[in-house]
């Protein structure tokens, strides 16, 4: 049995019929052709498939697709600007080389976003190492990420961001 | 892995999902709530339901409340906003306490406390938290509403008292008087991971003196662990003065460690004796 299901992806309608075993994960990759959200461990363990539903992250392993019929749904592919050039947050990611096969950076982009968009924004290490915790990255080390993010996070709170 | 297949159920009303199990009667019929647990074991094939009622759609299932006596809290709110709601912080400052190590901030947008409690893991932070506030859970079904308290809800791993036609629908939390006193220790090999070992600990202080000490464990044996049995420890001490040691072979004494494959049972009791002690250590100020 197929389940009609209609969201918004990116700011788009998608309208498709899909199986109840069909992870959001598998939806956005294989039936929009999004490949830029990842797919690590599919048991919510490594935050490579990390997408933002209804305005927060979340694991798009750990929904089915058919669960997020009605969500407002944003991908990697949203967090660029409009005219297609790389955001803020995705230019430190490139300054501070916070990236080195890439596999976890649309992931680790989203849930940084959403630290340096929330109200506990703050530049203290420590605090964006658990923003990330979440999230494996087996090639940095992670301390450049943190550079990035902690950047990206003054600039917020200077209000330059 | 993907799961295979499932009848996939979205109801409106609590009673609508009610009815809905009850015409399900001889299929496998699991609830799901945030998914966050379940989602990776269907993932798995640990867990392989023939109809999965999801109960995202139900109005009113989110909602934090208070009255003079008790917090209500909707089975279906996330656990980011338990962590962030004012009045548990005010009124139950465990709970955020103990969340600080559940997960990651992206898994807590989803996982929800009721899908947490039901899924009863005794490595679980919030089912011994709800434990040690003598938490009460209000579950229905086409039979009626009960309400059962956490120690008899949590009976074993994985296992609830819930009846599988019954619905958890909301956590009731006594008020901490102020003279209240919570502690929270974990260690995890990362934060947010299992608990190797995690202690909780609540006492009632009155002009100095103590009363209801309660320690509860997660992490380290196959069941939820709260324990109260210590007036003979307690009675009559000044909170400054309460007798840790005792207090710890006390625990000690009522668990048996089990070795999993990344920790053996001796250092997880030589952990549970680290924490407890710096759990009395807070609690006595």
């Amino acid at each position: 049995m197929k389940y009609d299901v209609k969201m918004k992806v990116n700011g788009d309608l998608v309208e498709e019929q899909v199986t109840s075993r069909m992870l959001l994960s598998d939806f956005i990759r294989d039936v929009l052709g999004l490949t830029g959200t990842h797919i690590g461990c599919e048991h919510g363990v490594c935050g490579s498939c990390t997408i933002k539903i209804d305005g927060v992250t979340n694991r798009a392993c750990l929904i089915f697709a058919v669960q997020a019929n009605g969500a407002d749904i944003s991908t990697i592919e949203g967090l660029s600007n409009e005219d297609g050039s790389m955001s803020i947050l995705q230019e430190l990611f490139s300054k501070h080389q916070a990236l080195q096969c890439g596999f976890c950076t649309p992931g680790i982009l989203l849930a940084a976003q959403e630290f340096i968009d929330g109200p506990g924004v703050t530049v203290d290490r420590e605090t964006v190492r658990e923003v990330i915790s979440g999230n494996l990255c087996r090639c940095t080390g992670y301390e450049t990420i943190v550079d990035a993010v902690v950047e990206a996070a003054a600039l917020k709170i200077e209000g330059e961001l | 892995m993907k799961p295979p297949n499932f009848q996939y159920k979205r109801p409106f009303s609590i009673d609508e999902a009610l009815a809905i199990i009850d015409n399900c009667k001889d299929l496998d019929v699991r609830i799901i709530a945030g998914g966050q647990s379940l989602i990776p074991m269907m993932n798995f094939r640990v867990a392989v339901p023939e109809v999965l009622v999801d109960l995202g759609a139900i109005q009113g299932l989110t909602t934090i409340q208070k009255d003079s006596d008790f917090l209500y809290i909707g089975a279906m709110a996330t656990a980011t906003s338990v962590m962030q709601s004012d009045l548990i912080l005010r009124n139950a400052p465990l709970i955020p306490l103990a969340y600080e190590h559940v997960a990651h901030p992206t898994i807590r947008n989803r996982g929800t406390l009721g899908g947490n409690l039901c899924h009863c893991d005794p490595a679980s932070e919030m089912p011994m938290v709800m434990s040690v506030l003598q938490a009460k859970l209000i579950v229905a079904s086409t039979r009626g509403v009960r309400c059962i308290s956490a120690k008899d809800f949590f009976k074993d791993l994985y296992t609830t008292a819930l009846e599988p036609d019954e619905i958890l629908t909301q956590i009731r939390v006594p008020f901490a008087s102020h003279s209240t006193r919570f502690a929270f220790e974990e260690i995890s090999l990362r934060k947010g991971d299992y608990a190797i070992v995690g202690i909780a600990g609540s006492i009632e202080t009155k002009q100095g003196s103590c009363k209801n000490l309660r320690i509860g464990l997660c992490g380290v044996s196959n069941v939820v662990a709260c324990f109260d049995q210590f007036s003979d420890l307690t009675q009559g001490c000044r909170v400054e003065n309460i007798p840790t040691e005792k207090i710890i072979e006390r625990v000690r004494s009522q668990i048996n460690f089990e070795s999993t494959a990344s920790v053996s049972a001796a250092y997880r009791k030589y952990a549970t004796e680290g924490l407890i002690r710096r759990v009395v250590d807070r609690l006595r100020g």
